[in-house]
């Protein structure tokens, strides 16, 4: 068993390597070749992989000490329809059993295959009692594309790509949830989360479209690729505080603990952007005008994300509990950053002529939407996986002290006491 | 509960499979052998039946350690005449026979 185990882990970790080499080969091999260097930008993004290894290998552990090890002797059409029920919507669930219960009387590897196969197709589409109300929402997602293009695209026409992508990929997910659960919105994350995810996905877009109001300059550094980058990240914010998977909405600590960490980073990017253009308090080459607030951008979301998890599961003393946090923290966190960053982005163009995030001289504000853009996707990329391993340092230092708590061991005079 | 619109053939041949035994509980995968029909076919027609109120369901309760329950399958009252007003309608298309008239309702077999 605990070989399979270890057979399994590595396969997680090659798995997260290959997907970094993948990204790796397609910027690099499709784009321009590194400016460092093919070998020591292959370093780089091999570092950056590592904390995503560990994070993997960690989510991977716990999941198998759960359930997994139960599922040791799965064969693999048995895992794909265990994948596949794992989507199904709550008032489909007891369906997922029953086409599990009747997987294991199917015998003979093609007949396994083709039930598996049919049963995970039933469990990812499953099917809607009307398809009136599927048709209904489809009708109105391909009209709100056609009026939000021509809308935008008259008012502020540096914005209609991102518009119809948007409301192309809100309306998607809009049918997609319709039409695979009859009942709609079952898994709330809270209204606090709601709220706040929300307001903060209406206030990215108001700060761009203010942003490209004020300065109509700022419209050519919004390429299509970053528009549609910006609308899918949003529209996947819109989704988590909307209806996330049920497995992120079990502790409320985790909900709190995230919209706090989000306000710390929040207030932390006006403080350092402050702070580093100040003439007095800067600190050289962490907080300057010449580095921005990249320093503060890149490593704020890893100690931050890390605290809160850690301290969620140790509170929870539960290893979800701190994922949890740390996905809320990345979701309220990345928006806040994008919407202060904006802001604030103004406040140094008019001050010094800079861009916010690495303090580079001369070029056009419209620049800062851009860095910005990836910034949005760059938080959670940087931040989840030591969120993750706070995760499990808090949950396991919480266990061990509840079993010292429990069991201190026998005492010197031959006693057993507990504290 | 009011149908709308005519069942598929799919449908019918599962309605009509379930109704040839309307006392006994059934099984999902019975009924794609017996059919001859993917479990992706059965499955959502096992749901529709069940949304709509024609179909009964319950869980095995005598399975044996080691395995989980099945769930099993029956037709409501409402789904028995359903099965009755589609063999009736069935039936002069094709023979007399209930086994015949199922074999000829049989849909098409799913290609992948």
């Amino acid at each position: 068993m605990k070989q399979t185990e270890r057979r399994y882990e590595v396969g997680v970790s090659v798995a997260v390597m290959a997907v970094f080499a993948a990204l790796w080969a397609i910027e690099f091999g499709l784009g321009a070749p590194p400016e460092v260097g093919y070998v020591a930008s292959a370093v780089l993004v091999a570092m950056i992989a590592m904390p995503w290894v560990i994070a993997a290998r960690l989510l991977w552990r716990a999941w198998w000490a759960r359930s997994g090890a139960g599922r040791s002797t799965m064969d693999w059409p048995g895992w794909l329809l265990a994948a596949a029920i794992a989507t199904l919507p709550d008032d489909r669930r007891d369906w997922g059993q029953a086409m599990t219960a009747e997987l294991a009387q199917v015998q003979g590897r093609a007949s396994r295959w083709w039930f598996a196969a049919g049963c995970a197709r039933t469990a990812m589409f499953p099917p809607h009692s009307s398809r009136v109300p599927v048709g209904v929402v489809g009708a109105l997602t391909a009209a709100a594309v056609v009026a939000a293009g021509l809308a935008v695209g008259h008012a502020l026409p540096a914005l209609r790509v991102f518009a119809v992508s948007f409301v192309a990929l809100v309306g998607a997910m809009a049918t997609l949830g319709v039409a695979r659960s009859n009942r709609v919105g079952q898994a709330a994350p809270g209204v606090t989360i709601t709220t706040a995810g929300v307001a903060g996905v209406a206030a990215c877009i108001a700060v761009v479209a203010y942003l490209l109001v004020k300065h109509p300059t700022a419209g050519a550094d919004l390429q299509p690729k970053g528009a549609v980058a910006f609308a899918a990240v949003l529209a996947g914010c819109l989704w988590l505080a909307l209806s996330p998977p049920r497995g992120l909405t079990t502790h409320r600590l985790a909900r709190r603990l995230g919209v706090g960490t989000a306000l710390t980073l929040g207030v932390g990017l006006v403080l350092a952007s402050r702070l580093a253009l100040s003439e007095d308090l800067y600190v050289q080459g962490w907080l300057d005008p010449e580095s921005g607030v990249s320093p503060y951008v890149i490593f704020a979301p890893v100690v931050i994300f890390f605290a809160a998890s850690a301290v969620a599961a140790a509170v929870a003393r539960s290893l979800r509990a701190g994922v949890q946090a740390a996905v809320w923290a990345a979701l309220l966190g990345t928006l806040a950053v994008f919407v202060i960053g904006l802001l604030e982005a103004q406040h140094w163009y008019r001050t010094d002529a800079r861009l916010l995030f690495d303090g580079e001289p001369g070029y056009p504000i419209g620049n800062n939407l851009a860095d910005f853009i990836w910034v949005l996707v760059g938080i959670p990329f940087l931040g989840l996986p030591f969120g993750v391993i706070g995760a499990a340092l808090g949950a396991k230092r919480r266990r061990r002290r509840s079993r010292e708590f429990h069991d201190p061991g026998p005492q010197p005079d031959g006693h057993t006491t507990l504290l | 509960m009011t149908r709308s619109r005519r069942p598929s053939a799919q449908t019918t041949a599962v309605v009509l499979a379930l109704a040839q035994t309307p006392t006994t509980w059934r099984y999902g995968y019975e009924l794609c052998q017996q059919l001859d029909l993917k479990a992706g076919s059965v499955y959502p027609i096992l749901m529709r039946l069940t949304d709509r109120g024609l179909l009964a369901t319950s869980w095995e309760t005598d399975a044996p350690a080691g395995r989980p329950p099945r769930h099993l399958y029956q037709l409501t009252g409402p789904g028995r005449a359903l099965a009755a007003e589609l063999a009736a309608t069935a039936k002069p298309a094709t023979t007399t026979s209930p086994a015949a008239g199922l074999v000829g309702l049989r849909p098409r077999r799913e290609g992948a």
